[in-house]
């Protein structure tokens, strides 16, 4: 007995690096595995409303038999699963949501209310609601009750109209560190603001109807502790700027991420005011709004402290505002925007972002073939190469037409990015890649650790996919690419044309408040483009598309909400 | 500065503190008496398991230190161990196995994380019968009782 296989710890460490086919192999090992791994295999368990005749959903009595080691449920039903929710008593986590409470009305929170009572170990609730309905009082009494462990609560798209059952909303607040309410209706509700909410360090506000904005302005400000706040009004609204100026800052002091769309402000350089009133700000993210030189400026002093900055989608962010960033803030870690000119890397200062873990920019060269093309290259990768901590880098554009990014070519400099031995997801996608067998051979001795890399890697479809193969082979995730209609690809002067006009366009832009004001997009969680990056679509955000200088918002109300619960599911 | 440590066979073995320090059991150990140039006994590791131990935390001596990862059941790779220790880890399976008892006893992550991943690749793709051969196990269950485990657990496979 002194295989340290035997030894159930041990096992625990190794489980981890298997595959489920793997563990479930492992499991009519021996007597000893078995008991080791059967938690594993029960941790996580979502119940569809087929579940009986699911292929991959245990069998009842066997569920049942080991719903002690359930710590992570997601329910989109509980019909017939009552004997098994009796005897969960250790869950963490507890996911509903779906067609779970138009379709069982009226036994839905008698068994929630009695499967949160019987659960002190809860951290974590999400409920997806349609519009419709909203968790009863006394579901929400037996929360703030029954679980002292909690500290998320997430609700999606509910309705609420009992004055008594906010008030219990409330005292769930009073006890957890993080809140969020996405696309919920407060009909008629008066709000006490009277309270404090002692513990949310972590405030998500997302299209609130009913809620004046003086009254989202008041809850916001119950946080004392407040360190990351997201907040996006709908879109009738206006955004209580002067209020937010005014209040916020003196009644949230630990405020430090702050992510916003553009919805309710028309005028862009608004933003300005929001981040001078602000202090230190760790985390900024903007969304669907145009990001001109006055809000630059004002973003300039949290540059020192700044260590997630997402642009991504905003508009009019130019080259040099992406280098100005790369050269003036010391401890990011996090950076997305959407471009920067690889002249403008050459030229510039170094950069003095070196702790860099994520990269989302589309490198674009300003040049056609020819010497300066090769120094500008050189220069970047160099730039690049002294990111050693970089794990992320994502150089492609959501623009398929956009050729002349970040070639990938040992003759260009690619050598200079061979100390970034933490790579582990590269996407190249739409930046037009030559990828021979040397730089293939390079990449996999240069970045030991990648995961995945997306994209087209040769212009040639035969040779690309011989990349893709060797890739795969080598364990690397590689997704499939539709191969690209030959007549499609523009010439870099065309490209150079739009480029032209796209910058004199959004120039124009900056006085022109009017237009302005049309755009309104919604923000992206972080949390969401992490999971999204698991998922493999780094660009899933990409709402906004551009085209010869317009912006175009994917006329889509809800889409965001209605597959909110799916977005939880895989957590 | 160095320090000693006495593998259970009674064997000094000097090193760097900053090299002894990958440890987090030495590391929490130093910083509880101080200063102090008194030898520290290791009863669990023999002298051989010892000598491969220093040798990885030498190799690694400066190697940011890692971050545990907050999330409760995250699928990880096996296969992107480095050149060195994939080296390092070519060793009979006996050395394996203490040298995975000897980094968790020691608590030095990276090292019970590459150990694991090494007998995780071993695992990979084998049928029962052949991971008992593989690790020696002794078969309890009866043939029926095989099935019957199995045909209970197929739902987790697909996942």
């Amino acid at each position: 007995m002194d295989s340290p296989l035997l030894l159930p710890e041990i096992l625990l460490y190794i489980a981890p690096y298997l595959t489920n086919q793997d563990v479930v192999i492992c499991l009519t090992v021996c007597r000893q595995w078995n008991q080791s791994f059967t938690p594993l295999i029960f941790r996580t368990i979502t119940a569809q409303e087929d579940w009986a005749t699911a292929k991959d959903f245990p069998s009842l009595p066997s569920l049942i038999k080991n719903a002690f080691w359930v710590k992570s449920l997601t329910l989109k039903t509980t019909v017939g699963l009552a004997p098994f929710l009796d005897q969960c008593t250790r869950l963490k986590t507890l996911v509903v949501h779906g067609d779970v409470f138009s379709k069982q009305q009226d036994t839905i929170w008698t068994e929630l209310t009695s499967l949160v009572r019987h659960n002190p170990l809860i951290e974590r609730i999400f409920l997806g609601f349609d519009r419709q309905n909203s968790p009863s009082t006394e579901f929400l009494r037996a929360v703030s009750e029954a679980c002292p462990n909690l500290n998320r609560y997430e609700s999606s798209q509910g309705k609420y109209e009992d004055q008594e059952q906010v008030e219990t909303l409330m005292k769930v607040l009073q006890r957890i560190k993080s809140f969020s309410t996405r696309y919920e209706c407060f009909t008629d509700i008066p709000i006490d603001t009277t309270r404090t909410f002692p513990h949310i360090r972590d405030l998500t506000i997302k299209d609130a109807k009913g809620l004046s904005t003086q009254t989202q302005v008041d809850l916001v400000c119950q946080c004392p502790h407040l360190q990351h706040l997201k907040w996006t009004v709908c879109r009738d609204m206006f955004f209580p700027i002067q209020q937010f100026c005014d209040r916020i800052p003196a009644a949230c002091p630990n405020l430090r991420k702050l992510q916003m769309d553009g919805c309710g402000i028309p005028y862009p350089n608004d933003l300005s005011r929001i981040l001078n009133s602000l202090s230190q700000l760790e985390l900024l993210a903007f969304c669907g709004t145009a990001i001109f030189s006055k809000t630059f400026r004002a973003m300039e002093q949290h540059f020192r402290t700044l260590r997630s900055l997402d642009l991504a989608d905003c508009f009019s962010v130019k080259s040099w505002m992406a280098q100005g960033v790369l050269v003036g803030c010391p401890v990011l870690e996090t950076l997305k925007v959407p471009y920067i000119l690889m002249s403008d890397v050459e030229v510039g200062r170094p950069w003095v972002a070196l702790r860099l873990k994520q990269l989302r920019v589309h490198f674009r060269t300003s040049m056609l073939w020819g010497t300066k093309y090769n120094s500008e290259h050189e220069a970047t990768f160099k730039a690049l190469g002294k990111l050693a901590d970089l794990e992320i880098l994502d150089i492609s554009s959501f623009n398929p037409r956009s050729p002349a990014g970040l070639q990938f070519q040992l003759d260009l400099g690619l050598a200079g990015m061979g100390m970034m031995r933490r790579l582990t997801f590269v996407n190249m996608d739409n930046t037009d890649q030559n990828i021979g067998n040397r730089e293939l051979c390079w990449i996999k001795k240069h970045w030991p650790h990648l995961i995945k890399v997306e994209g087209i890697f040769h212009s040639v479809w035969d040779q690309h996919k011989a990349v893709a193969k060797d890739l795969r082979e080598s364990g690397i995730e590689v997704p499939d690419q539709v191969r690209p209609d030959p007549d499609s690809q523009s010439s870099p002067w065309a490209f150079d044309a739009r480029q032209d006009k796209e910058e004199t366009d959004n120039e124009e832009m900056d006085g022109d408040h009017e237009e302005a004001a049309e755009y309104d997009y919604y923000f992206s969680d972080s949390e969401e483009s992490e999971d999204v990056v698991d998922e493999g679509h780094i660009l899933g955000s990409s709402e906004v598309v551009f085209e010869e200088g317009s912006v175009h918002d994917e006329e889509d109300d809800g889409d965001d909400g209605e597959d909110e619960g799916g977005d939880m599911v895989d957590y | 500065m160095t320090v000693i440590l006495v593998s259970s066979d009674n064997q000094d073995f000097k090193v760097d503190k900053e090299v002894a320090e990958r440890s987090i059991l030495i590391k929490n150990m130093l910083e509880d008496v101080g200063e102090s140039d008194s030898p520290i006994p290791l009863p669990n590791v023999t002298s051989a398991v010892l000598t491969k131990v220093i040798e990885y935390c030498e190799h690694h001596r400066n190697d940011p230190v890692q971050v545990p990862e907050e999330t409760d059941d995250p699928r990880k790779r096996s296969n992107d161990i480095e050149e060195w220790d994939m080296k390092f880890m070519q060793v009979d399976q006996e050395m394996l196995f203490e040298i995975i008892l000897a980094a968790n006893y020691l608590d030095i992550k990276p090292l019970l994380d590459v150990g694991c991943k090494t007998v995780a690749n071993i695992i990979k793709g084998k049928t029962p019968e052949e991971i008992r051969k593989a690790f020696n196990i002794v078969n309890d269950f009866t043939p029926e009782e095989e099935a019957q485990i199995k045909k209970e657990n197929e739902w987790a496979e697909d996942r």
